[in-house]
């Protein structure tokens, strides 16, 4: 899965130059009213990160996905993804700047070529033109933030603020519980019908870290914490490890949980401080909503 | 052939169901011939006749319960958008699948059904959507190694579901 990764990177770069020609040419046309622009919001986010010690990456995936940068925009909904459902509500709620923290178009590069003759793909650029539509990503600086707007927001909604030690706002030491009881607070705190454990129930836990994606990642968390709580990860990498690590005797634990109940809640955060970077508009965090349900 | 697909199918009891392409030169279960029609039922009913067929605490779903579950695509392991586009392109109601990547193949699914599609997904997981598999292979190895005893060992689920836990039954 490399390979298609690093020639989606170049693509990438490649409109991220074409893009960079529009701003300078694009941003100066007449003003219609006293609106700004989907351009100008995310200039003052720049800005704003720029006071805050965090410089505009050149390689991101941060750029506009969809609609035109120069529409004024009425109102601004963030959301964990710019899912068909989202745009959807965000339209009606007359929110047409989505500021989105995952992709919008099905892949991490948003690349889009492959879904030209893709009939989704059409019905959702004709919704987005329909209702004039923005669609920025909002992902690798949001998790630049000190600290992590994203993991914050998460952290907050599972209580464990009081339980982060030192700097790491990823790891948590806790009063002594078990697997079985720390997951149930994971699944009614995250409000998730999806949550998937790895270990013995009776597990005693009082080390967490919130781990990642990737395997190396959770191999390192693995090592300081009696439990990682991680946010999707490939079902034969991480969670074979885990398994064959319990297997040898080790007294380790995941709580696995979906991508969206990981992520959701940081882009509510976000809504608050964009509405004092753009006091002037209306801003609301759409929740994406758990994506999956099951049999109970 | 498809051993991984053949031995899910056979795990599901969906052998009687399939519909094979008949494609010139090729045997069926081949790559693709991942098609099934089912006695008309819907999402939530196979849900729960493969659950507990397959003994899965795992079982992740997208779509309304109600829907109409006919044709059915199935797939094993890992899926990626063109594979789901492929069983998509063929009028299926229904997808079974393994494991989806959260930022890709489900959200298409869940956007073909915002569009206004009536679909459904049941996602078995990876483990459980390729155990069966490995049950074919055991399968297939007797029939030209006969000196030794072959036996296949499912790898299980790995994971529980926390309530369950609660309840005790991890």
């Amino acid at each position: 899965m490399n390979d298609p990764h690093l020639s989606r990177r170049h693509f990438t770069r490649l409109s991220l130059l074409s893009g960079a020609g529009l701003l300078t040419g694009a941003a100066r046309s007449p003003a219609q009213n006293n609106a700004i622009t989907a351009r100008q919001v995310v200039e003052r986010i720049q800005t704003e990160l720029a006071k805050q010690g965090i410089a505009w990456r050149a390689q991101t995936v941060d750029t506009f996905k969809a609609g035109d940068p120069d529409t004024r925009v009425k109102g601004i909904a963030t959301t964990f993804m710019a899912t068909l459902d989202v745009l959807q509500r965000a339209a009606a709620a007359g929110k047409n700047l989505v500021i989105t923290h995952e992709p919008t178009f099905w892949n991490h590069f948003d690349t889009t070529q492959e879904f030209a003759a893709d009939p989704l793909f059409q019905h959702k650029m004709d919704f987005i033109a329909r209702h004039n539509l923005v669609v920025w990503r909002f992902h690798d600086h949001i998790h630049a933030r000190k600290p992590d707007t994203i993991f914050m927001g998460l952290t907050k909604r599972l209580g464990w603020e009081r339980y982060i030690t030192g700097d790491n706002t990823r790891r948590y030491v806790m009063p002594e519980t078990t697997l079985a009881a720390l997951a149930g607070e994971a699944q009614s705190r995250l409000k998730s019908v999806s949550v998937r454990v790895i270990g013995d129930p009776q597990l005693k836990v009082t080390r967490v870290i919130n781990a990642s994606h990737s395997l190396d990642a959770n191999i390192a968390a693995l090592r300081e914490a009696d439990v990682i709580l991680v946010g999707e990860a490939r079902e034969w990498d991480s969670i074979e490890y885990l398994r064959d690590l319990t297997a040898l005797g080790h007294r380790k634990g995941m709580i696995l949980v979906a991508h969206q109940s990981w992520e959701e809640w940081g882009m509510e955060d976000c809504a608050l401080w964009l509405r004092t970077l753009a006091p002037e508009i209306p801003c609301e965090w759409i929740p994406s909503g758990e994506p999956f349900w099951t049999l109970g | 052939m498809d051993g991984q697909l053949r031995g899910l199918a056979r795990a599901l009891g969906w052998e009687q169901y399939h519909q094979p392409d008949g494609k010139p030169g090729e045997e069926p279960y081949h790559p693709g011939d991942a098609f099934f029609r089912l006695p008309e039922t819907t999402l939530k009913s196979v849900a729960l006749k493969i659950r507990a067929r397959l003994k899965l605490n795992g079982l992740r779903l997208i779509g309304a319960p109600q829907t109409k579950a006919r044709k059915v695509g199935l797939s094993h392991g890992l899926i990626l958008v063109p594979e789901l586009r492929r069983l998509l392109q063929a009028q299926v109601d229904l997808v079974v699948i393994g494991e989806p990547i959260e930022w890709e193949a489900s959200p298409y699914f869940q956007d073909i059904v915002a569009s206004g599609q009536k679909k459904g997904m049941i996602i078995l997981g990876h483990a459980a959507s390729a155990d069966p598999g490995s049950g074919e292979v055991a399968r297939w190895l007797k029939t030209f190694i006969t000196e030794v005893p072959i036996n296949w060992i499912p790898a299980g689920e790995p994971f529980w579901p926390p309530k369950q836990a609660q309840q005790g039954r991890p």
